[in-house]
């Protein structure tokens, strides 16, 4: 608990280290393009509409999802707009200390920063994507309304575990090598085994069971809950409790991780 | 040692690193504890105290400890074995480029270096063009670093690092390379920075012998994790050499 409390000081007492490098780490993902930014938004843009395309045309499986107040694109489009920043976090966070290799071995940077710095970074490129999906909204005359602003509390959850990710898988990466290669290929795997294509509600109920604890599916059935289904999160206690189980342990790794191997860092990266 | 306090006191300070034959008797040691197939010192049973305002040289040939050695003092790591005491802020510049990517311009990278030595842009800001000047890439200031002159990260990093309000200062002579014009307006920096500063203490690490006369006013040298020499710098610069000339 004490590490747990140390580091969430250190994050409040360096904020501005951690907020100036997570800008700088966002610039880096686009410097030296001309057309930088664009490119961060054209690869999830066709990533949707590919699966759309196929979806829909390809295997003529035109989804009806029950309980949708919207369409199936924008139900679509939601969904992966969630997941994209979660996919992205997967390898980024476990590779933001080896990133930032220089600053823990040769500099007193506060390293507990880096994996906010590294999650924070992605969530501006999730903020411009989360615009784009409400504009794909409004083409699809899906209007607000007050279930939308619960998109906030799923951030705030996504981002909370992003950042515990982050540390735990940042340090495992350090210390095995082929971590980060393991996480390469399950990556693939990661966006198959999220419900991202499909409605999770529609599966038999062992396989929903077992979704209930993948806490990648809780969070793009979240946004589309706020979107599509105008459910609010405490209407689901079950689904939100296993997501927090899930949550707790990944956090608890983590800080023990954390706890364990800090000091030694510097010596081993 | 003279009545002042002292700012850095090392006891027998060892430090220790674990040899696995294979990565995954690595993994076992570091989390589990497994023995591993060897152990090095990097330091061994180092003792040594710097007074407030002492200006202390570390000389030492690679793989004496003398990294691991200033690392410590440093608080980038700590010790295996021994007792560290370093009163007041630390500035460390031991890495030129730490914190710095070459694709960003020269001024960008006058932010990002700051960042990694926790000033803010706001305080960086009123000296960005100074820095510039001191660095010699004022018109390399909106291009990438990458273009500009081999040892401009170095004296990027050294001028924003003079910033930061410091105690204890821990430099590195060769931190960022780029030859001995740099290496030369480096040192004078830094002499010139600490005459300014007189309460400052200094550990250069240096195995510059021009450097260490004018700068230091002791000097310390390693060798293979132990301290054979403390004290005059005429002495120490030619244990040194004896050391360099043995490898």
């Amino acid at each position: 608990m004490n590490t747990l409390i140390n580091i969430i000081k250190e994050n409040i007492e360096h904020r501005g280290q951690m907020l100036e490098l997570a800008k700088m780490h966002q610039r880096k993902q686009f410097r030296g393009s001309d057309m930088g930014l664009l490119w961060m938004f054209a690869k999830p843009c066709m990533y949707i509409v590919v699966f759309y395309v196929a979806i829909t045309i390809g295997f003529r499986a035109a989804k009806e999802v029950p309980g949708l107040e919207c369409p199936y694109f924008v139900w679509l489009t939601i969904g992966m707009i969630s997941f994209f920043y979660m996919r992205d976090m997967i390898l980024n966070g476990a590779n933001c200390l080896k990133k930032y290799a220089p600053l823990v071995s040769k500099t007193n940077y506060p390293i507990s920063t880096l994996p906010t710095s590294v999650s924070l970074s992605y969530l501006t490129i999730h903020f411009g994507m989360l615009v784009l999906g409400i504009i794909v909204c409004f083409i699809f005359q899906t209007w607000p309304s007050i279930y939308w602003i619960q998109t906030l509390f799923y951030m705030l959850l996504m981002l909370i575990m992003s950042v515990f990710w982050s540390i735990g898988t940042g340090i495992i990466s350090i210390i095995y090598r082929d971590f980060y290669n393991f996480l390469q290929v399950i990556n693939q795997m990661v966006f198959w085994l999220s419900a991202i294509l499909f409605d999770v509600n529609s599966l038999n109920p062992t396989i929903k069971t077992v979704f209930l604890f993948n806490p990648i599916t809780y969070i793009v059935e979240g946004y589309r809950n706020a979107f599509c289904r105008h459910i609010w999160f405490w209407e689901e206690p079950l689904k939100l409790g296993c997501f927090l189980i899930v949550l707790v342990i990944m956090a608890a790794v983590s800080v023990l991780l954390y706890k364990k191997l800090i000091k030694r860092l510097p010596d081993i990266i | 040692m003279s009545e002042k306090k002292s700012a850095i006191k090392l006891d027998n300070v060892s430090k220790r690193f674990n040899v696995y034959s294979k990565n995954i008797e690595r993994i076992k040691g570091v989390m589990f504890g497994r023995e591993p197939a060897e152990i090095k010192y990097a330091l061994n049973e180092v003792s040594l105290e710097i007074a407030d305002g002492e200006r202390v040289a570390l000389m030492g040939v690679v793989d004496s400890g003398r990294s691991t050695l200033a690392k410590i003092i440093a608080g980038i790591t700590g010790p295996s074995s021994g007792k560290v005491r370093v009163r007041g802020r630390k500035n460390v510049m031991i890495d030129a480029k730490a914190g710095m990517d070459m694709e960003f311009t020269c001024r960008e990278n006058i932010f990002c270096r700051a960042n990694a030595v926790g000033i803010s842009r706001k305080d960086i800001e009123p000296h960005v063009d100074e820095i510039l000047q001191f660095a010699e890439i004022e018109s390399f200031a909106d291009l990438p670093m990458k273009r500009a002159p081999k040892g401009s990260p170095a004296l990027v990093s050294l001028e924003v690092g003079l910033n930061v309000e410091t105690d204890v200062l821990v430099i590195d002579d060769m931190f960022g390379g780029g030859g001995n014009y740099v290496a030369e307006k480096c040192m004078e920096r830094v002499e010139k920075y600490l005459d300014e500063n007189r309460d400052v203490t200094a550990l250069l690490i240096s195995n510059r012998p021009k450097y260490i006369r004018k700068a230091a006013d002791r000097v310390i040298v390693i060798d293979n994790g132990t301290i054979i020499h403390d004290g005059d710098i005429e002495e120490g610069i030619r244990i040194f050499k004896k050391c360099n000339s043995r490898k």
